[in-house]
């Protein structure tokens, strides 16, 4: 192994040893099992990983492939840096939910398994971006969601979690059945399973039917992880009974894994038959968005909210699809990194708040100014208002639904957009101009409030420094 | 028609059979059984198709370990002697004619796109050739060649691992529940 390798290798090292790490450190160092070792154990593995990732993306090198198996290339080491971004910010947040805040719906116990599986979760889904054939992609997908099925159910004593954790369950096995019946179609049309076969297979023989089937039900899997809209039903039950944090991490770093997973398979082995299903993308997704925000609209629940209002950006998401494999990754991820920030400062915000309904923020303005304008930030960028960074995102997408000629669409997605304005503005409305309840104490320990000050200043800043957009595109160029 | 393919209607026939009594019999223990019987006759099939070590593994990973634990959690949860709820017959509807959807799907790809022998040609020969036995299984698992695959090997043992941590941490009782002290 060169230093080439080593270096590309490392951000996957320490995020697949991270669990580990948090396993051993709670085992042996943490007599009391308390929330804050274990924690920060994992926000040192996590911040190690990020600067190995910035290391290896600085190093300027293209792809790596090791032992024949396993690629890891500049754009995954974007989306691995995204994973373990989401899961430091959750993990963050979740610390104060294990010493019985009150406003949560219980005290959660066992912090050292909780911040184990959160670090699986993200190791998990750096795995499936980095697989070279389909059993690796298989493994990886599943050790991105098995973790999760559990954080979801964590309050266990809570009727609402485990409905919530049971019908995950569900939706996700049938998810797992129709990708592995997917793989399953494909290895039988090709007789092989390693990426690269797979494409000399499907250049060969672009027009197989079996292939063609073998993709949709692959897609029909990623709709499901995604929260597309025939697919989205589980989202709001799931997002609403998980622990916080966990919803957080869901709405973030699972939809950008499950969009990582989308571009693996169809700019990867998949690619000839793409165009094939891009009327299938399209459809899809101006269907996710209506259904997205027409559901946010009513909900008077923050965490039914932000499912419904993620459910909506992942209808945005899908435009990126129908651009050619550049262009696409780069619109991608922009888009992702800027929707992870503002999703994680908003979650964040509620979870200081520590209130149930949407309405938990009303006069936050009045009472707390610096959250207040954290939270306006954060639904500004998602809403996509355009000195923000989430403006920008939106407009890589739509552009790269204009450039495969779909007007209509676009026009679609803005009127969409308008629509999601209307339910974000609520929200900032509520906290700006509703009067403060009497009595709520908000404590903003101060980490806190550096990594939302963090955030915040990223929201801002990232739209007003094209480096930032020259340094996405440069990564989702080199493949 | 030869021997082979007699005994692949037959196999066919059982694993359907015992398949559609797995989701209509109404006591959960018995569904539970013809669904062990209908994993069996798909080992048979294995066998069929000369991939010895498939239908070995079958047997162990299904029946041995699948059912036997679905058949636990059945004797460890519901009242065994109890019939499941009836299901309405507009439900029933829907679902058979969803799986007949599914089927007539994958009838008219392998129709369209094959029309018999193509399948056997690029796959199934290809499958027969690579597999050889368990010792050859073996070697290509921890081969580090373009065709082995010893990074998925490997990985499955952070997927078993997180599965146990997840399962422990569901499973266990919650400190200070019901009484209990803190720990």
């Amino acid at each position: 192994m060169n230093l080439h390798t080593a270096i590309l290798l490392l951000p996957d090292a320490l995020l697949l040893a991270a669990p580990f790490i948090v396993l051993f450190v709670d085992l042996f160092f943490n007599p009391q099992h308390d929330a804050r070792p274990v924690r920060r154990t994992l926000t040192v593995t996590l911040l190690a990983v990020l600067a190995a990732t910035g290391a290896a993306l600085a190093w300027g090198a293209p792809e790596v492939v090791f032992l024949n198996a396993y690629r890891v290339a500049p754009w995954m080491l974007w989306f691995k840096a995204c994973f373990a971004g989401a899961a430091l910010v959750a993990a963050r947040m979740a610390e104060p939910c294990f010493a019985g805040a009150e406003g949560q719906p219980a005290r959660l116990t066992r912090p050292g398994e909780f911040f184990t599986l959160l670090a699986f979760a993200a190791g998990g889904m750096s795995l499936t971006l980095s697989a070279r054939d389909l059993i690796t992609l298989f493994i990886g997908l599943e050790l991105a969601t098995i973790p999760l099925y559990v954080l979801a159910g964590y309050y266990r004593r809570h009727e609402d979690s485990t409905e919530g954790a049971m019908k995950y369950i569900i939706m996700g096995s049938l998810a797992t059945a129709f990708v592995l019946f997917g793989y399953s179609l494909l290895y039988g049309a090709a007789g092989h399973l390693q990426f690269d076969a797979l494409a000399a297979h499907l250049a060969a023989h672009p027009g197989d039917p079996l292939v063609r089937a073998a993709a949709l039900f692959i897609f029909t899997a990623a709709a499901f992880k995604l929260a597309l809209a025939p697919f989205h039903m589980w989202a709001p039950d799931v997002y609403h009974g998980a622990p916080l944090p966990v919803a957080a991490f869901l709405s973030t770093a699972s939809k950008a894994a499950a969009a990582g997973f989308l571009v693996v398979l169809f700019y990867g082995p998949l690619a000839p038959i793409r165009p094939a299903l891009a009327p299938v993308f399209a459809i899809l997704a101006a269907v996710t968005m209506l259904v997205g925000n027409l559901g946010s609209l009513r909900q008077e629940n923050f965490r039914r909210f932000m499912a419904y209002s993620s459910i909506a950006q992942a209808g945005y998401l899908l435009l990126a699809f129908l651009a050619e494999r550049d262009f696409a990754v780069g619109a991608l991820l922009y888009f992702l990194t800027v929707y992870l920030i503002a999703n994680l400062a908003a979650f964040f915000v509620y979870a200081l708040v520590r209130g149930e309904g949407v309405a938990a923020v009303n006069g936050l303005a009045r009472t707390h100014p610096a959250l207040a304008a954290v939270l306006l930030l954060a639904f500004f960028s998602l809403a996509g208002i355009p000195p923000l960074a989430g403006f920008n995102g939106k407009f890589w997408l739509f552009t790269a639904a204009a450039g495969a000629g779909r007007y209509g669409l676009v026009l679609f997605a803005v009127l969409n957009a308008v629509v999601s304005l209307y339910y974000y503005m609520n929200v900032i409305r509520a906290a700006y101009i509703e009067p403060p309840p009497v009595g709520r104490s908000v404590k903003v320990p101060r980490d806190v409030a550096w990594l939302l000050a963090l955030l915040a200043a990223l929201l801002l800043g990232l739209a007003l420094c094209p480096a930032f957009n020259r340094a996405v595109f440069a990564a989702a160029a080199r493949p | 028609m030869s021997i082979t393919d007699l005994l692949f209607y037959a196999d066919a026939a059982l694993i359907l059979g015992s398949a559609l009594l797995a989701v209509s019999l109404r006591h959960v223990l018995h569904a539970a059984l013809a669904l062990m019987m209908a994993l069996f006759s798909t080992a048979g099939l294995f066998l069929l198709l000369q991939a010895e070590f498939a239908a070995l593994v079958q047997v162990l990973v299904y029946i041995g370990g699948v059912v036997i634990f679905i058949v636990y959690t059945i004797l460890l949860t519901a009242q065994v002697g109890d019939a499941l709820p009836r299901i309405g017959t507009a439900k029933n509807l829907r679902a058979a004619a969803g799986a007949l959807v599914f089927c007539a799907l994958l009838l008219g790809v392998l129709w369209l796109g094959h029309a018999g022998e193509a399948i056997a040609d690029h796959a199934g020969n290809a499958v027969l050739a690579q597999a050889g036995g368990v010792k050859a299984i073996g070697r290509r698992l921890l081969s580090t060649k373009p065709d082995g695959f010893l990074v998925p090997f490997e990985i499955i043992s952070l997927l078993l691992l997180a599965a146990l941590v997840g399962a422990i941490s569901i499973a266990r009782k919650p400190a200070g529940d019901a009484g209990e002290a803190a720990r």
